[in-house]
């Protein structure tokens, strides 16, 4: 038996690292939990511009002895809690099934926190491990050619997970160039993923998941119903239509770009003074991202002098750190002499970007009609500096097309919950009274925790998002000629 | 670069199919591009020597973006003489072949000593002629007769698919390679610079007997027509001879206009046959009908099976679209599209060319060229504007420098120049097409 049995006698397990090191078990002081897994419309994942929203958990937790008040002394964590005042702590939530299972919920920071004097709790609103890649702006150099996998690899490595915390396809595309300047790591790894229209989250165990595009076909969630809801197991479902989210037309930008010739990136407006023995670190931003950019030569790139004009280059030791928009150069004045650095500039291979290119299709067999005769809905994508040939457009605009051109049944269903179902897998729901045998996909899981666990799904149906039946596509190396199998996008 | 590589197990995409046909036709663009003649690049040296100095006797450019050098070059009269050829780099140059005997064959050029050469970069040359021994006066008889930068591009035969077949992904790997190679060979098809005035008008001739060269050039045979197409005529009427490979293959006698396009088929040249990737020397001779009298001919030479209204690749084009029955039809098409422009496949319709001649320093005349990449690069020569000039009498002025800097200009400046378009450069050492405007801004 497991968590998508009938659910009773559960049992749970929160977890909070206050060090962070050790996990201190505060299931005791648990009062409630909910949480929030999953954007909607799942078609909004691609090819968009905006990450989608990380998973949410809130507790709220027992405080009489206002043992969480981050201004409570005496409480054995005020060491931890006043020091962070509960920001950014790691926090993780389990289901216990006695002697069957337990599973993770939640795994994420504390974002949030504050209590309340008349309950005499303490509420902590928390964040999935997106929550520091939300705050960290890092910058990178200019990478060229990497597939979108390898790219999110690079992105991961820069924030310290690794192979083991993280779970990645392969990407269908090959991004002609990449790069980060000062920018939110999970923004752009969010919009690197959907550039193919693939997604990238956090699952409930805390790990870092990639899925392509292809994984609406070979990911076995996707492709296996992981759970059938019975009438016995829900308290009520309602099937609304999506028509607010049905367009007959769909437009994908892209902005292509290409390395140029070797200009001027970055010019100094006024002197850098260095005082004898100062070290000076200068960030040096380029006009335009740059794929190279030349070694610094005395007199060349750069002047440097004493009040009276005299060189003093030798006395001043000149140290890069180079990125594709910026060069961080600390100046080391080894010398006895104020020294000015009069002209310094930096020339290199800039990447220059065409203007936005559209790629618009139409769908003559939209359920809001046809756009050559009828009103046009048009659904634009853009801003996703990812996108960058007319082949990632394509594809993309394609995909789109087919998922919006008609409006989707929706499920929602509010019921008991399982802990093991997560956003995009596939499930069953049966419920004669509503005349429902169905299979969809998760969108969204909004769960709650008050000694039972309870969960409401929104679910779209299945129909038509792929137009044919898996078992009806192209396999290399499975797939003969005259299997009669189709062409993915 | 916009896909990986197939891996086996994985869904065909029709966009990675589509993406194969796309390259595909690049290079089928590439080998049915606009061939334009360059001026015959033949240079007699047979001056006395009788210093120790060596003696430039040509001067031109590579536009540097493969590694290999062609050579065809004589060296005649005296043991102690050398042929040499030089690249001239900022500051300093680099020899990259000394010859003491006539020879024909290819160079490696970071092998023989140009090392760190920049892509896209344009660099002199030169040929000079040296003395190596203590013979007071040595009396050269040397030719220039052809230097080129060369790639070498290997063949491998196609699978042919059945039906039956289930494709792997190494095979659809090999397709992508194969394609790729091409196109990245025929990306180094240059679009030479020919001279419009002074080489190819001709006055007061009427001696039939000289038949001297007027205008020819270089030409690695790939067909069995050539095309001179924009003839145009001028002056007094005479009669043209059109050489190939030495052997007269036709006659125009001109009027005193603009004549129509002229084909000619090498078909009709009676017992002479030549091969393909062989290179020969096309010319033109005139006689004039009168003397004090002169024309001026314009002319330039394209593949024969790409006139008209333009080659057409194989059918039937691979385009798939979701949910379309993959067939093994798409995939024989890449080899059948491979075999009919690969030089080396056993009948190519349209064989690839991707060998780009050197061009020769041009000093005081107007170069002409066909449009087909976005940027020009050009050699200052200075001191004034160098001017384009396009379409019915628009002219405009380049960008200048130093004398001998090269400089890029971005020709989609200009809007209504097309793809195809002559246009006309003055005042350069030397101007070349280019898709890439790297290393120079």
């Amino acid at each position: 038996m497991s968590f998508t049995d009938n659910v009773r006698n559960l049992e749970h397990l929160l977890e909070i690292k206050w060090d962070g090191v050790s996990w201190t078990d505060e299931s005791d002081n648990l009062l409630s939990a909910s949480g929030v897994q999953g954007s909607v419309p799942i078609w909004r994942l691609l090819g968009g511009s905006q990450p989608q929203q990380p998973w949410t958990a809130t507790f709220t937790l027992k405080n009489v002895d206002n043992r969480y008040s981050p201004t409570n002394s005496s409480s054995p964590i005020y060491a931890y809690t006043s020091a962070s005042m509960l920001y950014g702590i790691p926090i993780r939530f389990s289901m216990i099934r006695p002697s069957v299972a337990t599973e993770r919920v939640f795994t994420g920071y504390i974002d949030t926190s504050g209590s309340s004097a008349k309950n005499l709790n303490f509420t902590l609103h928390c964040v999935d491990n997106a929550h520091p890649l939300m705050q960290s702006r890092q910058s990178t150099t200019l990478y060229e050619d990497q597939r979108v996998d390898e790219m999110l690899v690079t992105l991961a490595d820069l924030v310290g997970i690794g192979a083991g915390a993280r779970d990645f396809d392969t990407g269908l595309f090959v991004i002609p160039f990449s790069w980060l300047d000062e920018e939110s790591v999970w923004t752009e790894m969010n919009m690197i993923a959907q550039s193919e229209g693939g997604t990238v989250y956090f699952d409930r165990n805390g790990d870092l998941i990639f899925e392509s595009q292809e994984a609406w076909l070979s990911d076995t969630k996707r492709t296996t119903s992981q759970h059938t809801f019975l009438a016995s197991n829900i308290f009520d479902v309602m099937t609304p239509f999506d028509w607010k989210n049905v367009y007959n037309r769909v437009l994908v930008q892209y902005e292509p770009r290409e390395i140029s010739g070797t200009v001027r990136l970055y010019e100094n407006r006024e002197p850098i003074t260095l005082q004898p023995g100062q070290t000076r670190t200068v960030v040096m931003r380029l006009s335009r991202p740059a794929s190279s950019i030349e070694s610094f030569v005395n007199e060349t790139h750069y002047v440097i002098v004493n009040a009276g004009g005299s060189d003093l280059s030798g006395d001043v030791t000149i140290t890069p750190t180079t990125y594709a928009q910026r060069v961080v150069v600390e100046f080391e004045n080894t010398g006895s002499e104020l020294a000015y650095v009069n002209r310094f500039d930096i020339y290199g291979t800039p990447l220059v970007g065409a203007p936005t290119m559209d790629r618009e299709l139409d769908a003559a067999d939209s359920d809001v009609g046809d756009p050559a005769s009828d009103a046009i809905k048009l659904l634009e994508v853009g801003g996703n500096p990812y996108i960058q040939t007319i082949e990632q457009a394509e594809f993309l605009s394609e995909i789109l097309r087919d998922r919006v051109k008609t409006a989707r049944q929706i499920y929602r269903i509010n019921g008991k919950g399982y802990p093991t179902l997560q956003p995009l897998d596939r499930v069953t729901i049966q419920e004669s009274k509503a005349g429902l045998n169905h299979t969809g996909y998760i969108q969204r899981v909004s769960w709650s925790y008050a000694g039972a666990y309870n969960a409401t799904y929104e679910i779209i149906d299945d129909t038509s998002w792929l137009l044919f039946d898996i078992s009806d596509y192209f396999v290399i190396e499975t797939s003969a000629f005259d299997d009669s199998h189709r062409a993915y996008y | 670069m916009t896909f990986p590589n197939f891996v086996a197990g994985q869904y065909l995409s029709a966009a990675m199919v589509n993406d194969l046909t796309a390259d595909a036709l690049t290079a089928f663009g590439r080998a049915t591009a606009y061939r334009q003649g360059f001026r015959m690049m033949d240079e007699s040296y047979t001056n006395p020597i009788s210093t120790d100095d060596e003696v430039v006797i040509w001067q031109g450019y590579m536009l540097y973006k493969k590694d290999t050098l062609r050579y065809d070059l004589t060296v005649g009269g005296s043991s102690q003489q050398r042929l040499r050829v030089y690249v001239i780099r900022s500051g300093g140059e680099d020899q990259v072949l000394n010859l003491s005997v006539s020879g024909a064959g290819t160079v490696d050029l970071p092998t023989a000593g140009f090392v760190s050469g920049v892509t896209g970069t344009i660099y002199p040359v030169e040929v000079r002629i040296a003395r190596s021994g203590t013979t007071s006066t040595i009396n050269p008889d040397d030719d220039v007769s052809y230097l080129a930068l060369t790639d070498t591009l290997s063949y491998t035969a196609p699978t042919t698919f059945l039906s039956t077949d289930v494709i792997t992904a190494a095979q659809l790997n090999a397709i992508r390679t194969n394609i790729n190679a091409l196109v990245s060979a025929g990306a180094y098809i240059p679009a030479p610079q020919i001279r419009v005035d002074a080489d190819i008008v001709f006055a007061d001739d009427t001696d039939p007997a000289e038949n001297a060269a007027r205008f020819g050039y270089r030409h690695i045979h790939d067909d069995l027509r050539l095309r001179f197409n924009a003839l145009t005529v001028t002056g007094g009427e005479g009669r043209l001879r059109f050489y190939y490979d030495g052997n007269q293959v036709y006659t125009l006698d001109t009027g005193t206009g603009s004549e129509a396009d002229t084909v000619v088929d090498l078909t009709n040249s009676g017992v002479h046959s030549y091969t393909a990737g062989n290179i020969y020397v096309a010319k033109i001779t005139l006689e004039l009908n009168n003397s004090n009298e002169e024309q001026t001919v314009s002319v330039s030479h394209r593949q024969a099976s790409q006139f008209a209204n333009g080659a057409t690749p194989p059918a039937t084009v691979p385009n798939l679209s979701h949910g379309d029955i993959v067939t093994e039809a798409p995939f024989n098409w890449y080899g059948t599209l491979y075999d009919t422009i690969h030089p080396e496949a056993s009948s190519p319709t349209i064989p690839l060319y991707y060998e780009g001649p050197l061009v020769r320093k041009v000093t005081g005349k107007r170069m002409e060229l066909v449009h087909r990449d976005r940027y020009l690069k050009y050699v200052y020569a200075g001191p004034g504007t160098p001017t384009i000039s396009w379409g019915n009498g628009l002219t405009a002025g380049l960008p200048t420098g130093d004398e001998d800097e090269v400089l890029v200009f971005d020709l989609n400046e200009i809007s209504n120049l097309s793809a195809g378009q002559r246009y006309q450069i003055d005042d350069v050492y030397c101007a070349l097409e280019d898709d890439d405007a790297s290393p120079y801004a």
